[in-house]
């Protein structure tokens, strides 16, 4: 249990950061400094709980007493060899991509979403399909990714018409391999 | 017995491999049905495997029961969230309007003409395709010519993500 405890605590401290963070002011790169709090929590986590081990037991003899620390409490919060390093790191990395995933969606409302929400929010009165497209025409969906397109490096406006940066042409490249490769339609 | 930590340690990754690889081999072989079966398939196997193989570990370690169930727990959240990415990724490729965009303009030599690609994709044309996609998951119902709310699983993740929304981020808006 000990180190499910450490790999959950120090993800969790990462997000209160990020909740702080974000409740005071939301920065204009999202998901970089999503990125940045979650690693460096992650990486002074582990380092901080794996020092114990080597220099830890040299202070914890004049220090811990003296504190009244008990040797069972702090042996709980330490990581003891390199294999519980890499659990714990390995969880935190998919936790945080994950959530980085996730956390697209919180920035960006899918149209998929609205109208499923639109539609059960009118209850038993139900809804047209010209009043879900006059409803989403406020969006512009289409319009707002080609902004987060050109916001993100993957397009730039060039005389009227939009162009594929190198960023643009790996996305779209690593994509339609992959959909060619499960044989998928053209999606969208 | 300590030597199998590895083992454990890897779990997850070999179970997301597992998903990945089962995956890809369900959707080629019924290509036309729908993306989701294959996804669904693959996270099963994938999951068979990361229980199986960790459990095996942790028994054969000669650690206490609590750590046991607790290495089992985080290789299964490590799991889920491996998971999840890769989900998300092939979900992409389904339903993601921004590659659908960016597929056209490869298509296109990398250069269209701004107002083209917003003509062609309308917000009827985007919401004809949605509704199409939501009614023939079930999570619509289309009776005489209105729409109703159908399976709730998706209804219960846009509920789940408002909320997240709502706790995360509030009415702001990212600073200038």
């Amino acid at each position: 249990m000990r180190v499910l405890c450490i790999a959950m605590s120090i993800f969790a401290a990462g997000f209160m950061i990020h909740w702080i963070w974000w409740r005071v002011k939301i920065p204009q790169r999202q998901t970089a400094s999503l990125l940045a709090v979650f690693s460096l929590t992650l990486v002074a986590g582990l380092m901080a709980l794996s020092l114990p081990t080597t220099v830890g037991e040299k202070v914890g003899e004049t220090v811990g007493e003296t504190v009244g620390e008990t040797g069972g409490e702090r042996d709980f919060w330490e990581l003891r060899n390199a294999w519980e390093i890499a659990h714990v790191a390995g969880f935190g990395v998919a936790a945080m991509l994950a959530y980085v995933v996730a956390y697209s969606a919180l920035e960006e409302r899918s149209p998929s979403m609205t109208i499923l929400t639109h539609v059960a929010d009118s209850g038993e009165r139900g809804q047209s399909r010209e009043g879900l497209e006059t409803m989403l025409l406020g969006v512009s969906p289409v319009e707002i990714r080609l902004t987060a397109m050109e916001r993100d490096g993957m397009v730039r406006e060039e005389g009227g018409s939009l162009v594929l940066t190198s960023k643009g042409w790996a996305w779209a490249k690593t994509f339609s391999a992959w959909r060619r490769l499960l044989r998928f339609r053209l999606g969208g | 017995m300590e030597g199998l930590y590895p083992l454990v340690v890897a779990a997850p990754v070999i179970g997301l491999t597992a998903y990945c690889v089962t995956q890809i081999l369900v959707a080629r072989s019924a290509s036309g049905s729908s993306p989701y079966r294959s996804l669904l398939i693959g996270f099963g196997c994938g999951l068979v495997v990361v229980v199986s193989l960790a459990g095996w570990a942790v028994e054969r370690m000669g650690i206490p029961a609590g750590d046991q169930i607790g290495f089992l727990v985080l290789d299964v959240l490590t799991y889920l969230a491996l998971a999840f990415g890769y989900f998300n990724f092939v979900n992409l490729t389904v339903a993601s309007l921004r590659i659908r965009l960016l597929e056209e303009l490869s298509e296109a030599g990398g250069r269209l003409p701004r107002q083209a690609l917003i003509g062609e994709y309308s917000s009827a044309n985007v919401v004809g395709l949605r509704l199409d996609r939501l009614i023939r998951g079930g999570h619509l119902v289309e009776r005489d010519e209105r729409l109703f709310s159908g399976r709730a699983v998706f209804l219960v993740v846009a509920r789940i993500f408002e909320v997240l929304r709502w706790a995360v981020i509030g009415r702001q808006t990212p600073e200038e």
